[in-house]
């Protein structure tokens, strides 16, 4: 039931935009009517391309202790950058080595890629670095955990109520990403890509007698350093669309 | 072309999902500080300065088979963490004809710290007011005790004292 209601967002997503498409080239008809020949070199055209983390979304309906979307989108400013959004929301349990607990939140990363791969005509692939500007505001459960003792004199004894078991809400962290990665065109105005993510953790809050051990969009944070490291695939659809340039 | 990046991208798509499988192990150093034990001091009644050992004390943990703890004129007595209280069998001039055992429990509750990933939590004891109560009412050789610290978080110092 939850799994079907996903992907009606997602195919409801491709409904939108079909619509806004149409839209779009009924403005352009109209315009057309109106302006001088001479004037249709000054239109420019942007490319807004959108889609979704389809591992993330298997991942949801394979994995009992994950359940995450993200969506992606980008915007051509100019011909090689991008102006780049991903928006996540993610909750996950996860057992470390002594601690289960239960992560969720959503983050949203916005930021530009760079496109240094030289296509062919007619082509439109791209190998790209880029940098993100990524905050998230989750929430941290502690379910259970094992103690450390000195010794084993009374056993070890799974806890799952007392002290240190519990919410801890209102929590925050963001962090800034370096991206590389690669996008290929698959058919026409479908893309596919994957991106591997440096990630270096600026502020969290943490919570009490607790530590962000996973911060959604972030991934694991580890206690000695603030470096963490990610990666996404996108599946992904473009979409012309057509401005007069401001004068 | 689109054919050969498409292979790539298969390639690294199953590359990454071996890879994110293995995780750094991260591993609990044996000096990081663990859940702290009870030091309780054997002082004499009328000088509660003075320490004062108990002759041929030994002890025995109720509810946990075959632990003794020998006796010295500090013991080292370890609490029961998923509990809030412990109890204790003192044992006077143990196998000796007038050898006298006084049952003793200690109350406390328990307030789990966090430490790191690795290690996860540890417990800190809290005595409650009446840290210490005698189960056998009669004929008892431990007088009295004093609590010393409050709260057990470290084994810096003695946490208790008990007079006898």
């Amino acid at each position: 039931m939850k799994n079907k209601h996903i992907w009606l967002f997602y195919i409801s997503f491709l409904g939108i935009h079909f619509s806004n498409q149409a839209q779009g080239e009924n403005k352009i008809i109209s315009n057309d009517t109106i302006i001088i020949k001479s004037d249709s070199l000054n239109k420019k055209t942007y490319k807004l391309r959108f889609g979704f983390d389809p591992i993330k979304t298997v991942l949801s309906q394979t994995d009992d202790n994950y359940n995450g979307i993200e969506i992606v989108g980008d915007l051509s400013l100019f011909e090689n950058l991008f102006l780049a959004i991903e928006l996540g929301t993610e909750d996950k349990t996860k057992q470390s080595e002594k601690i289960n607990f239960t992560t969720t939140g959503s983050y949203i990363k916005l930021g530009a890629d760079y496109n240094m791969y030289k296509n062919w005509k007619g082509m439109n692939n791209q190998i790209y670095i880029g940098f993100r500007f990524s905050n998230s505001i989750h929430k941290q459960r502690v379910n259970s955990f094992y103690l450390r003792n000195s010794d084993f004199l009374w056993g070890n004894e799974l806890i799952t109520s007392g002290t240190g078991i519990g919410l801890r809400e209102n929590l925050n962290a963001s962090w800034i990403e370096f991206i590389t990665g690669i996008k290929v065109q698959v058919l026409k105005n479908i893309y596919m890509g994957f991106s591997v993510r440096f990630n270096r953790l600026l502020s969290d809050k943490k919570p009490l007698n607790f530590d962000n051990l996973y911060i959604p969009g972030f991934n694991k944070k580890t206690d000695e350093n603030i470096f963490g490291a990610g990666f996404n695939y996108t599946i992904s659809y473009s979409i012309p669309i057509k401005f007069n340039k401001s004068k | 072309m689109i054919k050969k990046e498409f292979n790539l991208i298969i390639f690294s798509l199953i590359f990454f999902l071996f890879y994110n499988s293995c995780e750094k192990d991260d591993i609990c150093l044996s000096d990081t500080p663990t859940s702290p034990r009870l030091i309780v001091k054997m002082v004499d009644k009328d000088n509660p300065d003075l320490y004062k050992s108990a002759n041929n004390l030994l002890i025995k943990v109720v509810d946990n088979d075959s632990i003794n703890i020998e006796s010295r004129d500090s013991i080292i007595l370890n609490l029961n963490p998923y509990k809030n209280y412990t109890q204790f069998e003192f044992i006077l001039n143990q196998g000796s004809e007038n050898e006298n055992i006084d049952t003793l429990q200690i109350n406390y509750s328990l307030n789990n710290i966090y430490i790191d990933r690795a290690c996860g939590y540890k417990t800190s004891f809290i005595f409650n007011s009446n840290a210490l109560t005698l189960i056998n009412e009669k004929n008892n050789w431990i007088e009295s005790y004093l609590i010393l610290k409050d709260t057990i978080i470290n084994e810096e110092q003695a946490h208790m004292a008990i007079l006898h």
